[in-house]
C-alpha cells in the first residue's frame, strides 16, 4: 500500500485525538487558568492586603495549626510573596488529607476560605479524582504526545500551512485550518508541555527503574537524590517549640535568597524538624535547597546538597512545566499558548464531526456521532461556563458561610452538567454553542461589575486607583475573555444559520 | 483528451476507516504492549547506563515516554495487528531480560 505509514499515522492521530480530546481539553483549561493560580487565589479573597510587612506573623499561623491540626504529619507555612502577599498554613495528614488556609500577613487573622486557583491546578493534574485521576491525566498526556508526533508526521506542508487560514471557507476547512494553525504555532510548546507533564509523575507512571535499581524502595531513592535529615520518632510531645522567625532569618543568610516554604515535620513529636526552603522563581529548575533546624532547640542541622545531574534534569523538566520562573512575561506566554492549545483541541474535535457531516446527519442524535457532538458542546462550551459560574459563586456566597470553598466547587459541579444537559437537549434544533458561549460571555463581562457591589475592596475601580495591577489584571482578563466568547457566540450563531439554510435548500431541491 | 474526463464524479471510495475491532486491538497494543516496551527499556537502561544508580534510574525513567511514543506509533504502523503485538512484546521482553538476569548488577550503587 502506497503511503501507508502516513495513512496509519493519520488514523492514529484521529483516534488518539478523539478518545482523549475531551479529557485533554479539561486538563488544558485547568492548566491555562492555573498559570495565574496565585493571582486567582488572591482575587478570590477580595480585600487581601497588596503588601506584606517585612516581618509577617508566622507565629500566629503556627498557633492556629497547633490548635486545629495538632495531630498532622507535617505543617507547611508559606511565606508571603509578591504574587500572594498573605500567609498560608497547611497541614498534611497521614491519610493523605491536606488542609490549607490563608492568613493575613500583618495580623495573622484567618482570611476567607476559597477553592481558589488551587482548584484549577488540581483539576489540571488529577481532575480532583486522587490517584486514579493522576493516572488518567498521565494516560491522556501520553496520548497527547502520540497525537502530536503523529500530527507532525501526517502534516506534510507543516510550514506552508502555518500561513493558511481559510477562515471564511466555513465548515470543515475553517476548523481544520484552525486546528493546524494553533497546533503548528504551539507545536514546540505542546510537545514540551506534554513530555514534561508526564515526566513530573514518572515515579508513579513508570516504576520499572525504581524496581530494578532499588528493589522498589522509593524512600531510599529519594534519600539518595534529595537527601533530607530524618530522625526516629521519640513518641513524646516536644517540650517546647523554637521560634520560627530566627530560623527563617538564618536560612535567608545561608541560602542567600528570600525563603518561601517552611515545613515542620512531625510537629507533635519531640523529634520535630523544621525545613526552610526557597520558591522556584529564580531558575527554570525547581529549587529544593533547604536549610534544616531542630524544631525544639532551633539548632541548625545543615543544608540539603545540590541535586545530581539526572535529578537536576528532572527538576528542570518539572520547572519548565510549572512556569514559576521568568515572572509575569513567561506566565502570560504560557497562558496564551495554553489558550491556543484549548483552541487546537476544540477545533480538532470539531473537524472530526464536520468531516463526517453526512453520516452525522443521517445517524441522528441517538448514535455514536450524536454522542461525540454532545460531548463536544458539553465539554468545550460547558466547562468555561462552569468555571466562570464558580467565580460568580465566589462573589455571591455569604462571607461567613461554612465551607465556602466547598460551595464554590459545588457550584462548578452543578453548573457544568446543567449546561451540558441543556446544550445536548438543544442539539437537534437550536444553537447550543451560541447559547452557552453567549451565557459565558455575559457572566465574564458581568463579573467585574458585580464585584463593584459585592466585593468593593477587590473590584476594578479600587484596584486601579490603588495601582494594584495584578488584581486589575484578573478583572481585565475576564473582560477580554468575555469579549472573545461574545465573538465566538456570534460566529457560532452564523455558522448554525448557514448550516440550517444549507439543509433547507438541499431538502427543497428535487432529487 | 485527458485520461480522466473532467466532469467525472470522484470514484466512490470504499467505506472509510477500519473495523472497530482492529482499532481496539491496535489501541490496546499501543497502550499495553507499548508500556511493556517502555518498562523494558527503563529496566534495561537502569542496568546498562554507565552512571551512578540515582542517575541511571532517573535518566532511564525520564526517557521512557519517548520509547512508549515510538512503540505506540509502531503499533499502528505495523502490517498487521498480530504483528504489532508480538513484535512489541518481544522487544519488551528482550530489553527486560538482561535487567532481570543481572538483577544484582542493576542495583550497583
Amino acid at each position: 500500500m502506497k503511503n501507508s505509514f502516513s495513512q496509519s499515522m493519520a488514523w492514529l492521530h484521529t483516534w488518539a485525538g478523539l478518545i482523549v480530546g475531551w479529557l485533554l481539553f479539561v486538563i488544558f483549561v485547568g492548566g491555562t487558568i492555573a498559570c495565574f493560580d496565585a493571582e486567582l487565589d488572591r482575587w478570590m479573597r477580595p480585600g487581601t492586603a497588596a503588601q506584606a510587612p517585612a516581618r509577617p506573623a508566622v507565629e500566629r499561623v503556627i498557633d492556629a495549626l497547633q490548635k486545629e491540626q495538632g495531630d498532622a504529619h507535617a505543617w507547611y507555612v508559606y511565606l508571603p510573596t509578591q504574587r500572594f502577599p498573605a500567609l498560608k498554613g497547611g497541614a498534611y495528614h497521614d491519610d493523605g488529607r491536606y488542609e490549607v488556609h490563608a492568613y493575613d500577613a500583618a495580623t495573622g487573622a484567618r482570611l476567607q476560605d476559597t477553592a481558589g486557583g488551587e482548584f484549577f491546578f488540581t483539576l489540571h493534574y488529577n481532575l480532583h479524582a486522587g490517584t486514579i485521576g493522576m493516572y488518567l491525566v498521565g494516560l491522556a498526556g501520553m496520548m497527547m504526545l502520540v497525537a502530536i508526533v503523529t500530527g507532525v508526521v501526517v502534516h506534510k506542508r507543516i510550514f506552508k500551512d502555518l500561513f493558511l487560514f481559510r477562515f471564511r471557507a466555513g465548515g470543515q476547512r475553517a476548523w481544520l485550518d484552525g486546528h493546524n494553525l494553533t497546533g503548528v504555532l504551539g507545536l514546540p510548546f505542546h510537545l514540551m508541555i506534554a513530555y514534561t507533564g508526564v515526566a513530573i509523575f514518572v515515579a508513579s507512571y513508570m516504576p520499572a527503574g525504581l524496581r530494578t535499581g532499588y528493589g522498589g524502595d522509593a524512600e531510599k531513592f529519594y534519600q539518595e537524590v534529595a537527601p533530607s535529615p530524618h530522625r526516629q520518632e521519640m513518641h513524646r510531645p516536644p517540650p517546647s517549640r523554637a521560634p520560627l522567625w530566627p530560623m527563617i532569618e538564618d536560612a535567608r543568610r545561608r541560602l542567600r535568597a528570600d525563603p518561601w516554604l517552611v515545613s515542620v515535620e512531625h510537629p507533635a513529636d519531640a523529634s520535630t524538624i523544621v525545613g526552610v526552603g526557597l520558591d522556584h522563581s529564580r531558575h527554570v529548575a525547581w529549587n529544593w535547597r533547604t536549610a534544616y533546624y531542630d524544631g525544639v532547640t532551633g539548632a541548625s542541622l545543615g543544608e540539603s546538597p545540590p541535586p545530581g545531574a539526572a535529578y537536576h534534569t528532572y527538576n528542570f523538566l518539572g520547572g519548565l512545566h510549572m512556569v514559576q520562573f521568568g515572572g509575569m512575561a513567561f506566565r502570560w506566554l504560557y497562558f496564551a499558548l495554553g489558550l491556543s492549545g484549548c483552541a487546537m483541541l476544540a477545533c480538532g474535535m470539531q473537524v472530526w464531526v464536520e468531516k463526517r457531516a453526512k453520516q452525522v446527519a443521517a445517524a441522528g442524535a441517538l448514535s455514536g456521532y450524536g454522542l461525540v457532538r454532545a460531548l463536544n458542546v458539553g465539554v468545550v462550551a460547558g466547562l468555561p461556563f462552569a468555571a466562570v459560574s464558580m467565580l460568580w459563586a465566589n462573589r455571591w456566597l455569604p462571607a461567613d458561610v461554612a465551607g465556602r470553598g466547598d460551595w464554590e466547587i459545588r457550584t462548578f459541579c452543578i453548573a457544568w452538567p446543567l449546561a451540558a444537559i441543556w446544550a445536548i437537549a438543544r442539539l437537534r434544533r437550536g444553537k447550543p454553542w451560541r447559547d452557552l458561549f453567549a451565557a459565558t460571555s455575559m457572566l465574564m463581562i458581568g463579573l467585574p461589575f458585580v464585584s463593584m457591589f459585592v466585593a468593593e475592596r477587590g473590584a476594578l475601580p479600587r484596584t486601579l486607583a490603588d495601582g494594584d495591577w495584578r488584581m486589575a489584571m484578573v478583572d481585565s482578563t475576564l473582560l477580554a475573555l468575555g469579549i472573545g466568547f461574545a465573538w465566538l457566540a456570534r460566529r457560532a450563531a452564523s455558522a448554525a444559520a448557514r448550516k440550517e439554510s444549507e439543509t433547507a435548500s438541499a431538502a427543497s431541491e428535487p432529487a | 483528451m485527458p485520461a480522466i474526463p473532467l466532469d467525472a464524479k470522484p470514484v466512490q471510495r470504499k467505506r472509510r476507516g477500519v473495523s472497530p475491532w482492529v482499532a481496539v486491538t491496535r489501541t490496546l497494543a499501543a497502550l499495553s504492549a507499548g508500556y511493556w516496551v517502555a518498562w523494558g527499556s527503563t529496566a534495561f537502561l537502569t542496568w546498562a547506563l554507565p552512571m551512578s544508580r540515582a542517575n541511571r534510574v532517573t535518566t532511564a525513567s525520564l526517557l521512557c515516554f519517548a520509547v512508549w511514543t515510538a512503540a505506540a506509533m509502531y503499533a499502528f504502523a505495523a502490517r498487521s495487528s498480530w504483528r504489532a503485538w508480538w513484535v512489541l512484546l518481544l522487544i519488551g521482553a528482550a530489553l527486560y531480560a538482561p535487567a532481570l538476569m543481572f538483577a544484582a548488577e542493576a542495583m550497583r550503587p
